[in-house]
């Protein structure tokens, strides 16, 4: 009796595992998205209604799906800051929102390097640097999504396969 | 510290305080404390700081200028300034555009920003052209922070003089006076008591604030109280401002600063031939220097103007040097503050 709970637990745990790395690369592709829609709308803000940014990322943080965090903290540091630059406040937002993301390198190299003149320039050097860093985020999320296509049956299936495997074993 | 017997010591105006605290947080904590740190006798009389890339920070008071000095307090000698590093203006202008410069494109183009409280930060720096007009400012080199005060009163204790004949009826009157004498802050003060803020007077009063200073307008809001009839309208160039406002809110007195061009007297022409009362003024430092501008001695002549104001900084802005009517007769002796 003890074997089959300690089998079934096992199986469970396996497949838990493999849900999990099949969701974290969904998770990706939706954060993703997210950063593209904040950014659109973050381009519509500067462009059209010429909000400042502290107002203008916190229109975005409404459109940003799950990547709303990243806009509103910028938002919010620049709400609050003292002499804080719009690069550092999306920096600074940027690493609190990594930590509890499943961003990869890929991307985060290419939102750091969006922070980099943030707000200093003329609004079309703005808008070109938003669009630059959309295409960039399209391109990467395109692969994302075959790689969850591809890896995310994979991953589940490999949970349940290498939990029956494990309890056949320790029966 | 200078020892200066024109900083009134028993005198410490607490608006002046109030107003240079509004200014203080768009400068770097650093330097925000070093002139924090000032005695308030004088920080209470502070008009500008003058902010230049690798030079000495420069305050002006109403009795002079001063460095901020690399030890502490003042100094004249701009050898013993303190110097503003280029990473501190960067920081300045990060602080006085919210973190946002493209947003600022249209005030760029006029040369200056109008900050919460009516403050103003003028810019100097590489202008970018755009069709053979400026389209923006870039590489700021340096920035003139005008601390904006509301001075009550000049304009409730001159209204007086500016009435004649029976029944009294306001005349059209020109302010002049050098910049930096207080025109502007008279033209506000008259649209306040004229537009009722004392009770006295009921006045409609439409204020054409081509260059934002009068009103300070910021969201829609003046930053500078202004009285409970007053109308602006905005960042409008005078001449087409005043037929707007003649055409859409039929003042009973009408406001505008600094006129000089052609359009201008036209314009003025057309308010005072609808039975609007103009208030308008311009740069000047003498009765013969006016004079010489053609447009305003075409008004002078004219007699379009019941009341000419002369204004100084003599004893301090504001300094009344003479009133008088359209024939240049004193209508009140000089010499007194206005």
């Amino acid at each position: 009796m003890l074997k089959l709970l300690g089998a079934f637990l096992v199986i469970a745990a396996c497949a838990a595992g493999g849900m999990l790395a099949s969701k974290s690369l969904e998770r990706r592709c939706r954060i993703l998205r997210g950063l593209q829609e904040g950014l659109l709308a973050l381009k519509r803000e500067i462009s059209f209604s010429n909000s400042r940014l502290s107002q203008a990322m916190a229109a975005a943080a409404v459109s940003a799906g799950q990547s709303y965090e990243l806009f509103q903290l910028t938002g919010e540091k620049l709400t609050e800051g003292q002499g804080i630059s719009a690069g550092e406040a999306w920096q600074e937002a940027l690493k609190e929102f990594a930590f509890d993301t499943v961003l990869e390198r890929e991307e985060l190299e290419v939102l750091q390097s969006f922070g980099v003149g943030l707000g200093l320039s003329d609004i079309n050097d703005q808008i070109n640097r938003l669009e630059l860093c959309r295409q960039r985020l399209e391109s990467i999320e395109k692969n994302a999504e075959l790689q969850w296509q591809k890896l995310g049956k994979v991953w589940r299936n490999l949970g349940w396969s290498l939990g029956i495997v494990l309890a056949l074993l320790f029966l | 510290m200078p020892d200066d017997h024109r900083f009134r010591r028993n005198s410490t105006d607490m608006s002046g305080i109030n107003s240079l605290k509004e200014v203080l947080p768009y400068l770097p904590i650093n330097l925000r404390q070093e002139i924090g740190g000032i005695d308030p006798v004088f920080l209470a009389q502070l008009e500008e700081i003058r902010l230049r890339q690798a030079y000495p920070v420069a305050l002006r008071f109403a009795q002079g200028q001063y460095y901020l000095a690399l030890s502490s307090g003042l100094t004249q000698d701009f050898t013993k300034g303190r110097i503003l590093a280029p990473e501190e203006l960067k920081q300045i202008v990060l602080l006085i555009s919210n973190s946002s410069f493209y947003a600022l494109e249209e005030e760029l183009r006029r040369g200056y920003i109008t900050l919460a409280g009516g403050h103003r930060a003028g810019l100097c720096g590489r202008a970018v052209l755009e069709n053979g007009v400026i389209r923006t400012i870039k590489e700021i080199s340096s920035l003139n922070l005008r601390v904006a005060r509301y001075v009550e009163g000049n304009g409730k204790r001159l209204l007086p003089y500016l009435f004649e004949g029976r029944p009294l009826r306001l005349q059209h009157t020109l302010i002049v006076s050098p910049p930096g004498a207080g025109k502007t802050t008279l033209l506000r003060d008259l649209a306040g008591v004229l537009s009722g803020n004392s009770g006295q007077y009921a006045y409609n009063v439409g204020i054409v604030d081509e260059r934002s200073e009068i009103s300070a307008m910021r969201n829609g809001i003046p930053q500078l109280p202004l009285g409970p009839r007053c109308d602006v309208l905005d960042a409008c160039p005078k001449a087409e401002g005043m037929m707007l406002m003649i055409r859409s809110m039929a003042p009973q007195v009408l406001i505008c600063d600094e006129i000089g061009r052609h359009e201008d007297a036209y314009a003025i022409q057309e308010a005072v031939n609808a039975g609007i009362i103009v208030i308008a003024s311009a740069h000047g430092g003498s009765k013969e220097e006016i004079q010489q501008r053609p447009v305003i001695n075409r008004l002078l002549e004219e007699k379009s103007f019941g009341r000419i104001i002369f204004l100084s900084r003599r004893q301090g802005p504001g300094t009344l040097e003479g009133l008088w009517d359209a024939d240049f007769e004193p209508v009140k002796g000089s010499g007194e503050d206005a």
